[in-house]
């Protein structure tokens, strides 16, 4: 396990892909630190905002739009969750499994004296640590641009909440992610792991309003973390919705390894 | 690990029992029956698409058989044939490498999963595969015939005892195969490494194998050894005539011939002696041997190899046709 292990953190360790996911984070961070200092720092800002309609009108009035740590915060961590998160986790994950195939490497790796399970769970670990690290990259980003910013309603316990926020949400979105592997290796590559996670976005969307929500897996990080134009809480969620993602975690474990022991590896 | 340099006893390394492969109405491989023996250079050879790699890709437990199954020094290969794999290497069709990685991230990166302690082994296959000057190179920035030589030091790298490679000189320039067969060759000749090569050029199978087995649409169709293979590369004059009996008699005993061969549709080959051409055709005339037409030639294993396959097709033996006579009369 461990020399899989040390071979998967090689292979991205070099690897551009890294950088290019930090560089995405870090965009987001800085534009948004930046955009709601300017906007939120508007006072009319909110009250123009309130004329949307009656979902923004409960959002400016639960405080969502007033320019404070907790405020920029939370848009950290719904930022995983909506703008950049899911697709961004799910794209690290069809790279460290679907690169194998696209390039060819995957014959090599499948014919080594290892234990091809070994490989999965060794990727899983490495997908782990990269989408973490976005995570707190992100975080880290925001703190020190509001600071810098010099927003007001600093607090340790803002902060010190966010991380768990965060660290629960992308938990969330991690346990989506074996599937998402598992397609990128029957597809061969990147293409059909993208687009199903495009899909699973979509279907969450359009299942956002409805009981079934709190149920379905890609949803569960937007109810923790809400959303700045539709207040959600966390108390949405039952045990059962994080059953269901465990389970889908498990499951999408178990075909990942099916596929290396029983499919066709040829690529 | 390593094989003992020169052995060629009858132990089978490979083996492959009614191997089939289909894929939904594409019978890719036909009951396949192959043996090769420690210390053999086995040529795979067929045309494009005719079941070459997805034979490959069975034996190393890449794709599952719709049937049968493949034995590698004695162990029935399956996904996690854990033992058989640490003592094979292979390269199938393009080699592979990690293009953001060094040469020497990528060779010592093989080292570690297999387990090897010793970095003397990385310098050994370095040296064999003449990869020294571009250890700190990015490996997507190589040439193909060095990444040809990259792939082929990874699958060296543990000294396995069975090399199986999938058309290893494919898309190499004229120097990178020769380079490709001569590191081939060293490594039987010193090693006595059991090689499974496929390929669609025949020269370069001829040039390396010392069994060839030709497979066309999944069957094999037949396996040759390398006697063989030399007796067929002669080159030969060849006599039509109307008594084949009579016309031996004379060659034998009025020229002295003692290389012959008579076929069926009347023609008697000669193999020695080919200077006396004009002087054996006057014998047999003067014998009252009724010559109807005579040729030189050469016997060849392309003319083989597409007497059994069909149609000579231009991406299958892909090699300089040697001058051919006509009859002359």
């Amino acid at each position: 396990m461990t020399r899989a292990l040390k071979a998967e953190f090689l292979k991205v360790r070099r690897s551009r892909t890294l950088l290019w996911t930090a560089l995405v984070v870090a965009a987001y961070a800085i534009l948004s630190t930046v955009l709601n200092r300017v906007l939120l720092g508007d006072p009319n800002f909110a009250k123009s905002i309130a004329t949307g309609g009656p979902v923004f009108q409960k959002a400016v009035e639960a405080g969502f739009f007033e320019l404070n740590w907790a405020n920029q915060l939370r848009v950290a961590v719904q930022g995983i969750t909506g703008t950049w998160g899911i697709m961004l986790f799910a794209f690290v994950t069809v790279y460290v499994f679907g690169r194998e195939y696209k390039d060819g490497t995957a014959k090599n790796m499948l014919t080594l004296p290892v234990r091809r399970e070994t490989f999965v769970v060794a990727k899983m670990i490495v997908v782990a640590c990269w989408v973490f690290a976005l995570t707190a990259l992100s975080l880290t980003l925001h703190v020190i641009g509001l600071a810098l910013l010099g927003v007001p309603g600093f607090d340790w316990n803002h902060v010190g909440s966010a991380a768990v926020d965060a660290l629960e949400v992308t938990l969330l979105i991690y346990l989506t992610l074996p599937l998402v592997a598992w397609i990128a290796m029957i597809g061969h590559g990147y293409l059909r792991g993208m687009l199903f996670s495009l899909a699973a976005v979509g279907v969450g969307n359009g299942i956002a309003t409805t009981s079934l929500s709190k149920y379905y897996p890609w949803n569960l990080p937007v109810h923790l973390a809400g959303a700045s134009w539709l207040p959600l809480a966390p108390a949405d969620l039952v045990p059962a919705s994080y059953l269901i993602s465990i389970a889908l975690f498990a499951v999408g474990v178990a075909l990942a390894m099916r596929h290396v022991d029983t499919a066709d590896n040829a690529a | 690990m390593g094989g003992t340099p020169g052995t060629a006893s009858a132990e089978a390394v490979i083996r492959t029992v009614g191997l089939t492969k289909h894929f939904k109405d594409v019978n890719a491989v036909e009951n396949l029956d192959l043996t090769v023996r420690r210390g053999e250079v086995y040529g795979f050879l067929g045309r494009n698409g005719a079941g070459k790699t997805t034979t490959i890709r069975m034996m190393l437990a890449l794709i599952r058989p719709t049937d049968g199954y493949v034995e590698i020094l004695g162990q029935r290969m399956a996904p996690n044939a854990v033992r058989a794999f640490e003592r094979i290497g292979s390269m199938v069709e393009t080699p592979g490498f990690y293009g953001n990685l060094t040469v020497r991230e990528n060779i010592e990166m093989q080292r570690d999963l297999l387990g090897l302690r010793r970095s003397g082994w990385v310098d050994e296959v370095v040296e064999m595969c003449d990869l020294g000057e571009y250890l700190s190179r990015k490996a997507q920035s190589l040439s193909m015939g060095n990444k040809q030589r990259l792939g082929l030091a990874r699958a060296l790298i543990h000294k396995p005892e069975v090399l199986i490679l999938d058309e290893p000189t494919n898309g190499l320039d004229p120097v990178g195969i020769v380079d490709i067969r001569t590191i081939l060759k060293k490594l039987s000749a010193e090693r006595g490494i059991t090689i499974f090569l496929s390929s669609h050029i025949l020269s370069e199978v001829q040039q390396l194998a010392t069994r060839i087995g030709i497979i066309h649409e999944g069957r094999l169709l037949e396996e040759i050894g390398l006697e063989e293979l030399r007796a067929r590369n002669r080159t030969f004059l060849e006599f039509a005539v109307a008594d084949t009996k009579r016309a031996a008699w004379v060659l034998e005993e009025n020229c002295g011939v003692r290389e012959y061969a008579v076929h069926e549709d009347g023609a008697v080959r000669v193999y020695d002696g080919l200077e006396r051409a004009a002087e054996l055709n006057r014998a047999l005339v003067q014998a009252g041997v009724e010559v109807n037409g005579s040729r030189m030639s050469e016997d060849h294993l392309e003319d083989h190899f597409v007497k059994l396959t069909g149609r000579s097709d231009p991406e299958a033996p892909q090699v300089a046709r040697r001058g051919r006579r006509g009859w002359r009369r």
